[in-house]
């Protein structure tokens, strides 16, 4: 009987030990991070595509868990159970997550505008828009934002439905949807197929909006704001390299993405990364204020809206980090 | 007050009674825990009063997702029986058929739905696409319960029956049906079951805005713990329910069988 004992607990400390994850420990020489970013959101996030590829947190002694998500929303659900440190993604799940009370913080930009609408032949004007279906990424993001800003301006009701990116220029094909809003290059993508064709870029929608941002753990930036600043400078480095050399980065986009190299050119016509990557914060705050009205963000979480766009864009990091270059 | 009424009243007690330990567990963590992402009761129940009276973000009542998944499990689980039945009833008095196809039939079973999304998207078209993901899931369950009951039908029946000059369609009729009709209900009760486990998987594919999974998954967008929480215990209960009806017509059904019992 006491052996039994003895072996019920040994396996339910073992599966204890294989459900919260046994990690080995990090090699004392690295500091390990665990960076989540978007699935092909290279055109978004050109800096972030370049550390990794080039391996640029690497050689400053990072041992680094890169993660890919589908959208922005799945990966703000991994930040928030504190499986990410740092993070490129769309402004608007950041903002929604934190308007959820989870500590997270925008260091600086990854780009602005970047997203188009794409819509089948016969629509031509926003007022066509009147009844129909776009697919978007989902409920918490810019795109679907930009969709109901269009509703409003023009008095119209858009139906959404959330889907996979990639999926959208086959339902678009199939005619499941009128029409969609994504992040380039997959509105280039489907004009280039033949789809449909591009109504709206976000620059018409909303010029110079802010799109993605990068982001890491505020408690991180108290605890640990040497780290911070050592990624943030190799993200500036990276940013930099980017201005500088567009044609490689262009190769290394339509390897990452396996599209042709004419449509991510086509597609990067919509894109802006400013340089230094400093946040747009009036298009910042503009969308927190729609994602209250939208009911995205409860009104009651946000006492004063300038309090709350200064504690989710804090970006002394990046100032310092601009000074010292 | 009988035995059997007594026994009911103990059963239903304990099982308020439970409900009531896990509310009280529930209760005493979310204090502890004081978190957004564990709520308590009460918020919980909030969000699910504004989901009745108002809708979720886009107005879309808890109503409506209910009746699109239930429109969807019922499609998908209908097919799974209509085809599941007749093929495992047909399989499993041709058992050397069986056998020689089971290299396409078995290694399908392990394939989760989940994983025949792409090609659901690329081949199928709005609500057959759920159906067909559905379908995948309670299928498997009817199928193989219905297969393994026919090769247990009791061959001292069967024969009996042959002695006598039945023919086989007779045999079908009169001996293996009635004997695998209980066995084959456990299975549709078990892919039930499943069939619900597939709605959040199928109503991912997106396209669609209704749907108790697409709730949860928007909410999930929003990290809103209580609604995502409504919409688990919704599928949770509404489970449950089908369950129990499905129980008691079982009992009603095959009432033959607890009619010869030893106590």
């Amino acid at each position: 009987m006491r052996r039994t004992t003895k072996w019920t607990v040994l396996a339910i400390a073992a599966s204890f030990l294989l459900i919260s994850g046994f990690q080995s420990p990090a090699n004392g020489q690295e500091k390990e991070i665990r960076f989540g970013y978007l699935v092909a959101d290279q055109l978004h996030s050109p800096g972030v595509m370049i550390m990794k590829e080039k391996k640029m947190l690497e050689a400053e002694g990072f041992k680094v868990a890169w993660r890919e998500f589908l959208a922005g929303s799945y990966l703000m659900q991994d930040f928030a159970s504190g499986q990410i440190d740092f993070g490129s993604l769309g402004a608007v799940p950041v903002l929604i997550t934190r308007g959820q009370g989870v500590d997270v913080v925008i260091l600086g930009s990854a780009n602005t505008e970047g997203s188009s609408i794409v819509v089948k032949e016969s629509i031509k004007t926003a007022k066509d828009l009147d009844g129909k279906s776009l697919g978007t990424p989902g409920i918490g993001s810019i795109q679907d934002a930009l969709v109901d800003m269009v509703a409003r301006k023009e008095n119209i009701k858009i139906f959404h439905k959330h889907m996979k990116v990639s999926d959208m220029p086959l339902f678009l094909q199939k005619g499941e949807i009128d029409g969609f809003i994504a992040w380039a290059p997959h509105p280039a993508r489907a004009v280039d197929l033949g789809y449909g064709h591009e109504l709206f870029t976000s620059n018409d929608l909303l010029p110079d909006h802010q799109c993605c941002v990068l982001v890491t753990k505020g408690a991180m930036l108290k605890n640990d704001p040497e780290t911070v600043k050592k990624v943030m400078k190799v993200y500036i480095r990276a940013c930099e390299w980017y201005q500088a050399n567009r044609d490689e980065a262009i190769a290394m986009m339509v390897q990452k993405t396996g599209m042709k190299e004419d449509v991510i050119r086509m597609a990067l016509k919509t894109v802006k990364n400013p340089f230094p990557p400093r946040c747009n914060v009036p298009s910042i705050k503009f969308q927190a204020e729609g994602l209250v009205e939208g009911g995205k963000i409860q009104k009651d979480v946000i006492a004063n809206m300038d309090d709350f766009i200064k504690q989710v864009y804090q970006p002394e990091i990046l100032e310092t980090s601009l000074e010292k270059k | 007050m009988t035995e059997k009424r007594k026994e009911l009243f103990k059963t239903v007690g304990y099982n308020i009674l439970s409900l009531i330990v896990v509310g009280i567990l529930w209760t005493l963590f979310s204090h502890w825990q004081h978190s957004p992402f564990f709520p308590t009761l009460t918020t919980i129940w909030k969000a699910f009063v504004g989901l009745v009276q108002y809708g979720d973000v886009e107005h879309i009542g808890l109503g409506a997702h209910i009746w699109a998944s239930l429109v969807r499990i019922f499609a998908g689980f209908a097919a799974a029986c209509l085809l599941g039945i007749p093929l495992g009833l047909a399989l499993g008095l041709k058992p050397k058929f069986y056998n020689r196809t089971r290299a396409i039939l078995e290694p399908v079973r392990f394939i989760p739905p989940i994983a025949w999304i792409p090609m659901a998207i690329v081949l199928l078209v709005g609500f057959s696409r759920y159906v067909f993901l559905i379908w995948l899931g309670a299928f498997f369950p009817v199928f193989i319960t219905t297969l393994l009951s026919v090769t247990r039908v009791n061959p001292v029946h069967i024969n009996v029956a042959k002695v006598f000059g039945a023919p086989r369609w007779y045999i079908i009729r009169k001996i293996v049906i009635p004997s695998v009709l209980p066995d084959i209900a456990t299975g549709m009760r078990v892919g039930l079951g499943i069939a619900w486990m597939c709605i959040v998987a199928a109503e991912m594919i997106g396209g669609e805005m209704v749907g108790v999974g697409r709730l949860i998954l928007k909410y999930a967008e929003l990290i809103r713990m209580p609604e995502i929480i409504v919409g688990m215990l919704v599928i949770g209960v509404i489970g449950f329910f089908m369950n129990e009806v499905f129980i008691v017509v079982e009992r009603w059904v095959f009432r033959w069988r607890s009619e010869v019992s030893i106590d």
